[in-house]
């Protein structure tokens, strides 16, 4: 994960570093331009990334029994991690679709009743709670226009 | 006027029902969100933070100044009950505090935290009153290259210097300059880096970014780590049992105010903190203290540095934050994007344009502190029931808020993405020892590096001598590569030790 960390890092402040100098200009008439702060850092990054990266792959290099081990322990909560996100895209996606009240509702009470195994009556009164709030802060009182679903809500 | 008649000015301020209910919730908030295991400060303003957008900035910073000195008190409870700091401050508060919990006396660790985290904040805020305004006086002699120069060392403070690595403190620190070049050019008026997006022109959004670097990547956390939290030991919790005693109060008096000052100090430090204040004073006790050898193994004395310092370099990155607009920790990072959210600039000037704010928001600390102490002790007997809300239903929760918090602040479902985004990068890089703070502080504070130093240079003909020619940009950066040095040397120290024994 490391390695793929720092190689990404360094790929970006390479891309940065050359859209500043050939894109967004350097150093224009005796100033500095829109690319001088964004040339500099990426340069800084790139010379640090590259240093993890090195540091990295000798790393790898001397223990690779144990990576290999530890890899597949890893892969299992990196994967676990990723549920939520999953899970937070498809309630962005209801949240468009039909709006703040029954979106928040559905992303709460699934979670708790489904995922978190949470007993289903207590899981509806947290839900409901939980959504009565949203919905009185931020509709009521903060008067945010948040999308509404076919019920108006 | 004097200092004196402002900050009762200020109190006029602070005492009005909307500023005072502000200053009372964000305490009350503060500390349930500092209880609650392994949220922390920044991640409880940033998803606070939306819930004040509505309210006059004068009210709005102060619950969220309330929600930040509120959660160095609530983060002692979980580090004492579970072992588990609520923010990391409180990890050196958990070395005694847990200790004491086994054996028994968990309620009397609870009351010293409460005790030293008042007088630790009381220290901090007379200091705030007294050296707040003479910072801001110094601040006005800054030109644009004392500024970059100041920035700059902020950028490279010893808060993730000190760390584990400090090249990955270095590297999320450039990662955070990266990200605040997307969008309009401050200078030259133009588009930059924004990969064709509209929406990626006016830059990236700063609340969905932190909701997600603090909030959203909390969630991840919690479900990849599958353990739960127990509080063991400890069935119920009085506070008569939990009151010390005149001679425990004694004990710990004076280890707090050391402990206070010295936490002051570091928190007046540009990108420091409550961390490194408190880890400070601990070994400053353990140094000079009169129980230094019975540290860590439950000592009250333990607890009160630890709690008396945090508070205090709370309290004390205020200084920095409304005098010269620099952050001194990550929170008071979240803090500046939200004054910044509501059009005012920290800076010198903000002492001169608006004093009802600025002293508003110093004199509700005095009445927001006091608050913290009554609503910390009323909260012990609750605290164990409170403790044993599972991780499984607090993640739905603030899924939740943080979904609505990223959407509302410009009304926009991309913004959502980005909170999703940041949390995801966020989480990675946490998992990868990289630390998180220094993205959101350079973030932060890279646009104004940027214009100020380009401001210095055009005066100068782009000549670079210009940081060098005036003396407090000089000793600024001749401070700021001591600091980049150090760890090298240290290093270096380290090697020729080991080569020697060897």
């Amino acid at each position: 994960m490391e390695l793929a960390i720092n190689l990404i890092v360094f790929l970006l402040s390479a891309y940065w570093c050359q859209q500043g100098v050939m894109v967004y200009s350097f150093w224009n008439k005796n100033q500095p331009g829109s690319g001088f702060i964004p040339v500099i850092f990426s340069a800084i990054l790139m010379v640090f990334s590259f240093f993890l990266l090195l540091k990295e792959i000798r790393r790898m290099l001397k223990n690779r029994s144990q990576d290999e081990h530890q890899a597949a322990k890893l892969s299992l909560s990196d994967l676990r991690a990723l549920l939520p996100v999953v899970y937070t895209i498809a309630a962005i996606v209801l949240f468009r679709f039909t709006g703040v009240v029954v979106s928040m509702f559905l992303t709460a009470f699934i979670w708790l009743a489904f995922i978190s195994k949470v007993r289903i009556a207590k899981s509806l009164v947290i839900s409901v709670i939980l959504t009565l709030t949203v919905y009185l802060i931020f509709v009521v009182w903060l008067r945010i226009p948040f999308p509404r679903s076919i019920f108006g809500l | 006027m004097n200092n004196w008649e402002l900050l009762m000015q200020g109190f006029s301020v602070a005492f009005t029902f909307n500023n005072a209910m502000a200053a009372f919730i964000g305490a009350l908030l503060g500390i349930v969100v500092g209880a609650m295991p392994g949220i922390g400060a920044a991640a409880g303003v940033s998803m606070l933070l939306p819930m004040t957008f509505k309210m006059n900035p004068t009210a709005g910073i102060i619950m969220l100044a309330g929600i930040y000195y509120g959660n160095m008190y609530g983060g002692a409870y979980s580090a004492t009950l579970l072992n588990i700091p609520g923010d990391t401050p409180a990890v050196v508060t958990a070395l005694d505090g847990y200790q004491l919990t086994l054996k028994g006396k968990a309620g009397k660790s609870l009351a010293t935290g409460n005790y030293a985290s008042f007088i630790g904040g009381s220290i901090g805020i007379i200091f705030l009153t007294i050296f707040g305004p003479l910072l801001a006086e110094i601040g006005l002699k800054f030109g644009p290259a004392e500024v970059a120069a100041l920035i700059f060392l902020a950028l490279t403070s010893i808060g993730w210097l000190l760390g584990d690595d400090p090249v990955k403190g270095l590297v999320a620190a450039c990662l955070g300059i990266l990200l605040s070049t997307i969008g309009i050019d401050g200078a030259s008026g133009g588009a930059r880096y924004n990969f064709g997006s509209l929406n990626l022109i006016g830059g990236i959004t700063f609340v969905p970014l932190v909701i997600g670097m603090f909030g959203f990547s909390q969630v991840l956390e919690m479900i990849s780590e599958s353990k739960e939290f127990k509080v063991e030991g400890v069935k119920k919790l009085s506070i008569r049992e939990s009151m010390l005693t005149w001679g425990e109060f004694k004990e710990i008096f004076w280890p707090s105010v050391r402990s206070g000052v010295l936490g002051n100090f570091i928190g007046f430090l540009p990108g420091a903190g409550a961390t490194t204040g408190s880890f400070l004073a601990y070994i400053l006790e353990k140094r000079i203290g009169k129980k230094r050898h019975a540290l860590g193994t439950g000592e009250i004395t333990g607890v009160a540095v630890s709690e008396s310092a945090n508070n205090a370099a709370a309290v004390g990155s205020f200084a920095p934050l409304l005098s010269l607009g620099i952050p001194g920790s990550s929170t008071s990072a979240v803090l500046l994007g939200g004054l910044m959210m509501w059009g005012l600039r920290p800076g010198p000037l903000l002492f001169e344009s608006n004093p009802d704010f600025v002293w508003g928001l110093i004199s509700s600390m005095y009445f927001g502190n006091v608050l913290c102490l009554v609503a910390g002790m009323a909260v012990l007997p609750f605290l164990v029931t409170f403790l044993k809300i599972s991780k499984r239903v607090m993640v739905p929760i603030i899924m939740v808020i943080c979904l609505v918090g990223s959407y509302a602040v410009g009304n926009s479902i991309f913004d959502m993405g980005v909170m999703v985004v940041a949390g995801v990068v966020a989480f990675y890089l946490k998992k990868q020892a990289f630390p998180s703070s220094p993205v959101l502080l350079a973030f932060v504070l890279a646009p104004r590096l940027e214009v100020s130093m380009r401001q210095a240079l055009s005066i100068s003909q782009g000549s670079l001598w210009v940081f060098f020619e005036k003396p407090i940009s000089a000793v600024i950066l001749v401070c700021t590569f001591a600091l980049l040095l150090f760890p090298v040397i240290q290093k270096l120290i380290a090697f020729t030790k080991a080569r020697k024994n060897s």
